[in-house]
């Protein structure tokens, strides 16, 4: 196989290492900043090396107080290797389904609400009130001006309160319309989750025997490898994965760096 | 009561989180959606959640059913029609032969 030649240039000297085997053991070295620069993020230290792969953000770092859900880890170490599943059409429909849904959906708020029904309401009546009022002063002759002024005045608060109503009916079927394109987002979000899974159980199926192997080969007397120790568990995806990254190890597991390298087929920094 | 309904992976599971933390608020909870009672905690959770998750949470309000709010001539029917000898007649052919409100003119009237 070989491991492609990895560079590394530390901020406190000038000199450049390369290879694919680092022992920094005896150097002050920040592993957050060194993974950091493996990674191409903002870091003191410069790494030139392959682009990491989504297993090495699981299992590029080797502590002995590190996470791990082993078996997400090894389906992407699964997927480093380039297998395929059944269910990997479905994932690219559903992810390109899902891209062009959320595409289409916007964030606008519209404006809360519009006035009380029962202010509508009271207006109606109101206005009708009025009018039986003013039939009633003309049958008796009487003078009707300031009673027209009224009806006059409370018909226009009406129908600004009417418009009003109007409007904000408009923007509630506007947030249901809204509403409704999130509401198949979330379903495709599900249908995508769960084609995702049934990828990682069929990898992890596949590579169940061979991880297997490798746990017993760092802990001979290991019981259900999905239950080992998580850098026993992580030592044995790295090995099962392709790896072209460097691995940073910070956990004594083997006599030698280069045995490690050997071992996990992959370049690694000890520290 | 408040109707809370999400519509996003995130959004669903702060509300089963909120769920969890304040149970003695939530009157039911279904998957992605949730009623609370009516109080003003319960609307400074649904309104939290609105603030962090913005439309992808709606929230309704909305009311206790009582059967006595709807015409007895509805409450029978129902009764009538879930109690017939013929399973595959429907609605509209059995009310018309009895004393039993259509389907059109029940559609056009709000509940009290």
């Amino acid at each position: 196989m070989g491991s492609e030649v990895v560079r590394i240039e530390l901020d406190d000297e000038r000199s450049q290492l390369s290879g694919t085997v680092f022992d920094l053991r005896e150097r002050t070295v920040d592993r957050t900043s060194l993974v950091a620069a493996i990674r191409d993020e903002d870091s003191p230290y410069t790494v030139e090396c392959v682009t990491p792969g989504p297993v090495h953000d699981r299992v590029g770092i080797i502590t002995a107080s590190m996470g791990l859900n082993s078996r997400t880890a090894l389906a992407a170490a699964g997927r480093s290797r380039g297998l395929e599943t059944q269910y990997d059409d479905r994932i690219d429909r559903l992810a390109g389904e899902l891209d062009d849904l959320t595409a289409a959906i916007d964030d606008e708020r519209e404006p809360p609400s519009g006035p009380p029904p029962t202010a509508v309401a009271r207006l109606r009546e109101r206005t009708a009130e009025l009018r039986g009022q003013i039939e009633a002063l003309e049958a008796t002759g009487a003078d009707v001006t300031d009673a027209r002024a009224r009806l006059r005045e409370t018909a226009a608060r009406r129908s600004e309160l009417e418009t009003k109503r109007i409007a904000a009916e408009q923007s509630r079927e506007r947030t249901r319309e809204r509403r409704d394109r999130r509401e198949r987002r979330l379903r495709l979000e599900d249908r995508l989750a769960n084609a995702r899974r049934d990828a990682r159980a069929a990898l992890v199926a596949r590579l169940r025997e061979e991880y297997a192997r490798a746990v017993s080969a760092i802990v001979p007397e290991a019981g259900e490898p999905f239950e080992a120790p998580a850098p026993t568990a992580a030592l044995a995806v790295c090995r099962v994965a392709r790896i072209r990254a460097p691995v940073v190890l910070a956990v004594d597991h083997f006599e030698t760096v280069e045995d490690g390298a050997d071992w996990l087929d992959a370049p690694v920094v000890r520290l | 009561m408040l109707l809370v309904v999400t519509y996003s992976r995130a959004a669903r599971r702060t509300l089963r989180n909120v769920c969890s933390a304040h149970e003695e608020s939530v009157v039911r909870q279904f998957g992605r959606a949730a009623m609370f009672e009516a109080t003003e905690l319960s609307a400074f959770h649904a309104l939290r959640m609105q603030e962090k998750h913005g439309l992808d949470v709606e929230i309704d309000r909305v009311e206790r059913f009582e059967p006595a709010s709807v015409p007895e001539s509805v409450r029978e029917a129902a009764t009538a029609y879930e109690n017939r000898d013929t399973p595959s007649l429907p609605y509209r052919q059995f009310a018309s032969g009895r004393d039993h409100p259509d389907p059109a003119s029940m559609r056009g009237e709000p509940l009290e």
